[in-house]
């Protein structure tokens, strides 16, 4: 893992919220803060191209959304849009890479895998990917801790700072 | 097979219609809905009522969601109580703060139902219904 690196004061820094999607043509640091949401960087860098969602849901809506930005909150439309939009752009499936993160369940009580609308998110965004036959790079999901991503767009470059709770020890 | 008694939800909004509307998307769950309209009201009625899962509102007067889910967190009784926060503040400072202070999870508004849903029933292991 290298060293966060601060962006010079030309790169675009933009925090990405939940069911969002973006992609930048210009060296961009994007951000976001997830908990069993999952974030895919998508990148080729031999265009300089690259973009993020944040999605919040698995699968598909359970029925017609309204708006194109609420469509993008499910993990299956999220994707796909940001992986047109890099196609729209010039890249291609074959020559983009993904990372992945997100998808927690923090919770003191036993939750079985399958119930983990963490886990299901992650499920539904990696079948999009293999579907499109994009290749993943270095990838962090799951676990019990909440993340917050840094992606740097032209270069696929990432950075995971994680959100351990510094609250005070239970007392009886 | 034994019934499971119904979920226990706290709502924690200072806007008395924010909690009117949350509760609406909750109708027809079948849940057992608390409501606080600040973190101190939440803190009294946690501690009676020992809900199954905690639906937390950011700013509040008197005593804010973060503030609220720290005091939580440093009980043993009251530790483990999954919190979602609620806000429209889902700026990249709060959400940080929200995870470092001890939430399990956030939601921001406009608040999509099956989002909240999703949230409580993984956070409660009980099964989507």
């Amino acid at each position: 893992m290298t060293a966060l690196v601060q962006p010079p004061p030309t790169v675009q820094q933009v925090y990405v919220l939940a069911g969002e999607v973006h992609v930048a043509t210009d060296p961009t640091r994007f951000s976001t803060v997830l908990g069993s949401c999952v974030a895919v960087c998508l990148y080729d860098t031999s265009l300089g191209v690259g973009g993020i969602n944040h999605v919040q849901m698995p699968d598909l809506p359970p029925r017609d959304v309204g708006s194109p930005e609420e469509l993008t909150r499910w993990a299956i439309p999220g994707t796909q849009r940001l992986i047109d939009r890099l196609v729209e752009l010039g890249s291609s499936p074959s020559s983009l890479r993904a990372k992945l993160f997100g998808g927690a369940c923090i919770s003191a009580s036993r939750v079985p895998e399958p119930m983990r609308i963490g886990s299901q998110n992650v499920r539904s965004v990696l079948s999009v990917l293999h579907a499109s036959g994009i290749r993943i790079g270095n990838s962090s999901t799951g676990g019990n801790i909440g993340v917050k991503v840094l992606f740097d767009s032209h270069s696929g470059s990432v950075w995971v700072k994680k959100l351990i709770p510094h609250t005070r020890a239970p007392q009886s | 097979m034994t019934q499971q008694a119904p979920l226990k939800v706290l709502v924690v909004d200072d806007s008395p219609s924010q909690r009117e509307y949350i509760k609406l998307l909750l109708a027809d769950q079948g849940f057992v809905l608390l409501e606080a309209g600040n973190g101190r009201e939440a803190l009294q009625l946690v501690r009676r009522h020992h809900p199954d899962v905690i639906l937390m509102d950011i700013e509040m007067p008197e005593m804010d969601g973060f503030e609220a889910s720290s005091e939580l967190r440093t009980s043993n009784l009251t530790a483990g109580i999954p919190i979602i926060m609620v806000s429209a503040r889902s700026d990249e400072q709060n959400m940080e703060n929200a995870f470092l202070g001890g939430c399990n999870d956030y939601i921001s508004k406009p608040i999509h139902k099956m989002d909240m849903l999703n949230k409580i029933y993984s956070l409660t292991g009980r099964p989507l219904v």
